[in-house]
């Protein structure tokens, strides 16, 4: 299966976040790769290989896991512009946030998004939702085959 | 004296007066009347005294019967024309008793010749007779001249009142017809002066009235025409005086009133004026309200946003804390003592308190600002689902009696509203916990006007009364946390919600007895 090649994004800010996240996505074992990249920018770069990931295998990711509020490119420019490239738009896009703000949820799902998860303070809460998220969407969601 | 009495006098004097011509005339006809049957007896009188005269003549010439008939029937006549003729003047009576006289020796005369006559057997002439007997022949033409004397000397008479008749007569006419010119005249005269007279004070009278009424009708209400007399005038001129005087109070009146009404105009003009500055003022003010407005509006998007970044970064931080508390308590912890395990209890507990109460707050905010989507909506299906949802959770073991009334449809926003019931009836859940038998019951007052009351009333806790204010009030809480956990945000939310509806919320309780929480919606427009 090609699954195991395939690499979960997690576009995060906050080191603590993305740790705490991390941590939960460790927590079921999945089998794919987390990349971490720290704002919309480096999304953008790893996605269309470009910058520092003009080498990288051309491979796209099985789930991007987004944040919304982040320095440079913000999480739904990031998510307008892969929902717009017919290459890319076949990607699953979870947006994982702080924010409970209607208005966020509805621009999010008004570009896009497949999902919008808002992160529980309580950490058990927390683990267990981010866990779901990427044994749902990167082992049990099927995605249309796409090529870049 | 009125006019019409004026006119009847006048009148009745014309017709007095032709009444006295034509009596006089009348009188002056049946006059000449008499006089004419008077010469006509008289004619008579003097035609029968001639044919005496005349038959006698022929007696004397032949001595026949024949004449002396005839004078027989003549003096028989006369005698009864003077019998029938009456006369009124004492001068005709004494010459008809002359004539009478007269008469009585004419047939003294004629009864003697009579008897000479039938003495001397009839038959003989005046030759004869003075041959046999000169005498009696001389006697008898003695006789026969007496007769033929006293018949001229009766139509001497006879004539002489004729003359005399005539001539009264013709006097007589004339006085009648000088009279009755006379009165003619003066009657005339009478009424030509009576007619002028009368007239002439008519037309003064009335140039009067006139000239009154001109001076009324050019506007000189105050003059009044002079009262001269007592007649139909006067009745007028005091009937013109009497109009003139009501004239002039109704159009002092009329002056009063158009006066009044110039001041009502110009006091009406001056509330506009006023009312125009007044605009003015409010324009202004409203103006300044505007900008106010802006700029609480402003303050108001400046607060929200701050209220939603601080929440949405405060969030991050306690996730955090949290988070790495738990990483660490997945680790072996083996080597902590109990109160540094306590401590990393704490932290979480903190955390998660923290983490509510952010969410409350920007429930709060965001209730606050959403705009709200306006429907019909059961309340009774709502509370029903409210209810249903808040069960889900509860311990078993103390189950709560519900009662629910009949409620009515509502007009709000559905998910706010379903914000306001969880937020009562949750709270009522909590309050009633401790008590023996938890009791909740959800109804409606009477309406008041076009708004429904609700309430939401449970016997747990209650309050003390003094408190009421502060109940709806942010942060504000009347039982500590270890009693009943919350963050103070529920009613506020609540009061906020229905505030946002136009409706209004206040509570009433009794410590240890419960508390009722009242909310009005308005009823929805049909």
């Amino acid at each position: 299966m090609s699954m195991n090649l395939k690499k979960i994004l997690l576009v995060e800010d906050n080191p603590n976040d993305a740790e705490l996240t991390l941590a939960a996505l460790g927590e079921k074992n999945l089998a794919n790769e987390v990349i971490w990249l720290k704002d919309g920018q480096e999304a953008l770069d790893f996605l269309y290989c470009t910058g520092t990931y003009a080498g990288r295998e051309k491979i796209n990711p099985v789930l991007i896991l987004l944040d919304i509020k982040m320095p440079r490119v913000d999480g739904l420019q990031v998510l307008k512009q892969v929902k717009a490239d017919p290459k890319l738009r076949g990607i699953p896009v979870v947006i994982l946030t702080s924010s409970r703000e209607e208005s966020d949820l509805i621009e999010g799902y008004n570009c896009g998004a497949n999902a919008f998860v808002v992160k529980p303070v309580d950490f058990a809460e927390f683990m267990h939702s981010v866990s779901s998220l990427g044994v749902f969407w990167a082992m049990l969601n099927e995605v249309p085959p796409t090529e870049i | 004296m009125t006019i019409k009495n004026q006119q009847r006098i006048l009148l009745s004097v014309i017709s007095i007066l032709f009444a006295m011509q034509f009596g006089a005339k009348i009188h002056s006809n049946r006059v000449s009347g008499e006089y004419l049957a008077s010469n006509l007896i008289m004619t008579q009188i003097i035609k029968e005294v001639a044919d005496i005269n005349l038959v006698s003549g022929d007696y004397m010439l032949y001595h026949n019967d024949r004449p002396l008939t005839q004078i027989e029937r003549r003096l028989a006549s006369l005698s009864r024309l003077l019998e029938t003729q009456q006369f009124r003047q004492p001068e005709y009576r004494a010459i008809q008793a002359e004539i009478r006289q007269e008469l009585l020796r004419a047939r003294q005369i004629f009864g003697k010749v009579q008897e000479f006559h039938n003495r001397s057997d009839k038959r003989f002439d005046a030759a004869t007779l003075k041959r046999a007997d000169p005498f009696l022949q001389q006697e008898f033409e003695n006789l026969a001249r007496n007769l033929s004397i006293s018949s001229q000397a009766l139509a001497t008479s006879a004539h002489g009142l004729l003359k005399s008749l005539a001539e009264s007569q013709s006097r007589e006419m004339r006085f009648y017809d000088r009279t009755i010119l006379g009165v003619m005249s003066v009657s005339l005269g009478l009424v030509l002066l009576s007619v002028f007279i009368f007239s002439s004070r008519l037309i003064r009278s009335l140039k009067d009235l006139n000239e009154g009424a001109a001076r009324i009708a050019t506007g000189d209400l105050a003059s009044r025409i002079a009262l001269a007399g007592n007649d139909e005038l006067t009745d007028l001129t005091r009937t013109i005086n009497d109009m003139s005087e009501k004239l002039q109070t109704s159009y002092g009146a009329l002056e009063d009133e158009i006066e009044e009404r110039k001041r009502t105009a110009e006091s009406l003009l001056e509330s506009e004026l006023l009312l125009r500055r007044n605009e003015e003022d409010i324009n202004r003010l409203n103006r300044k309200l505007e900008n106010e407005l802006r700029k609480l509006q402003e303050a108001n998007r400046e607060m929200e946003a701050f209220t939603y970044s601080v929440s949405h970064d405060l969030r991050a931080p306690l996730r955090h804390m949290s988070g790495f508390v738990e990483l660490l308590e997945r680790r072996d912890i083996s080597g902590l003592d109990e109160k540094s395990r306590h401590y990393l209890d704490v932290i979480s507990e903190a955390s998660k308190k923290m983490g509510c109460l952010i969410d409350d707050l920007l429930t709060f905010s965001r209730m606050g600002r959403a705009e709200m989507m306006k429907s019909r909506v059961d309340l009774q299906q709502l509370t029903r689902e409210v209810i249903e949802e808040i069960s889900w959770g509860l311990p078993p073991e103390k189950p709560v009696q519900w009662d629910i009334r009949d409620l009515p449809f509502v007009t709000g926003d559905p998910a706010m509203l379903r914000l306001v019931l969880v937020n009562l009836i949750s709270n009522a859940v909590k309050f009633s916990c401790q008590a023996e038998t938890p009791l909740i019951e959800v109804g409606e007052l009477p309406p008041e006007g076009d708004s429904h009351v609700l309430y939401v009333r449970d016997n747990g806790a209650g309050f003390d009364m003094k408190y009421v204010d502060k109940l709806f009030g942010l942060f504000q809480r009347l039982h500590s946390t270890e009693e009943y956990e919350g963050t103070g945000v529920g009613l506020a939310n609540v009061r906020r919600i229905i505030g946002r509806h136009g409706g209004l919320t206040w509570a009433e309780g009794e410590l240890d007895k419960g508390a009722t929480f009242y909310f009005t919606l308005p009823a929805p427009a049909i």
